[in-house]
């Protein structure tokens, strides 16, 4: 059993979504909302999503998602600089787990909210990627929370 | 805008020094918000301010989402769609 710490959080677009269809599982957490930032390249994950198979406009959902808390970061060179090493992370994650298929690769949207999460302080970062709860153990500094962990507790 | 007929009760809400309003607690009962919950509050248009229960504002998104979702005959985790649209961003990859 594992609890989600107090404070300040990021949020991948996994778990904005999740809340926005009523995920059970993300529901738990919808109290953390308030303790949210994303990266602006992250809520614009949410927001292609949610619009190109809800039809769910952006504004709704940034009024919405701001409305209850979540705040949004720019992207910016800071954030660049630690592509890189972001990289290197997932290599070794992925060489230590070779063989297992599908190969997992942070996309740009990965990378961008985990180095989000790193400039921000290395906050906590919620998210439903499995991938992510792999790389602490290879270089990752940041505690990773799979809102869809039945032993997470709020 | 109330329905032409429809009898819709109204409250007069003055605001002190600090801008701040007091709301009746007739209009929080009748609009079943709870008084121990923050609300939303947000402009909508010249002379015109809304307050909302953040639970209430999230149940009605939440089911514009679901709706819209059945209307386009989409099914399953909108999450998981997105997690698949990452896997599939070879952008990043070596």
């Amino acid at each position: 059993m594992s609890q989600l710490p107090a404070g300040p959080l990021v949020a991948d677009a996994s778990f904005l979504i999740s809340v926005a269809e009523a995920d059970v599982l993300a529901m738990r957490f919808s109290a953390a909302l308030a303790r949210c930032s994303v990266s602006a390249v992250t809520f614009g994950e949410v927001f292609y999503k949610l619009e190109q198979k809800s039809g769910m406009a952006s504004e709704s959902t940034y009024a919405m998602f701001s409305g209850l808390g979540v705040t949004c970061d720019p992207v910016t060179d800071e954030h660049a600089r630690l592509f890189a090493q972001l990289k290197d992370i997932d290599a070794s994650s992925r060489a230590a787990h070779a063989g297992s298929k599908p190969a997992k690769y942070l996309s740009l949207g990965d990378i961008v909210c985990l180095s989000h999460a790193m400039v921000a302080g290395n906050l906590p970062v919620l998210t439903g990627d499995k991938h992510w709860l792999t790389l602490p153990a290879h270089g990752l500094p940041l505690a990773v929370f799979d809102y869809r962990d039945t032993t997470l507790v709020p | 805008m109330s329905n032409p007929g429809s009898a819709v009760t109204t409250f007069r809400v003055g605001l002190d020094a600090k801008r701040r309003p007091t709301l009746p607690a007739a209009l929080l009962r009748e609009a079943h918000i709870d008084p121990s919950h923050d609300l939303i509050a947000r402009a909508d248009g010249e002379g015109r301010i809304v307050l909302e229960d953040p639970v209430a504002m999230l149940a009605a998104f939440q089911s514009a989402v679901l709706a819209g979702k059945a209307e386009r005959g989409f099914v399953g985790s909108l999450a998981d769609d997105l997690l698949a649209d990452r896997a599939a961003d070879d952008s990043a990859s070596e």
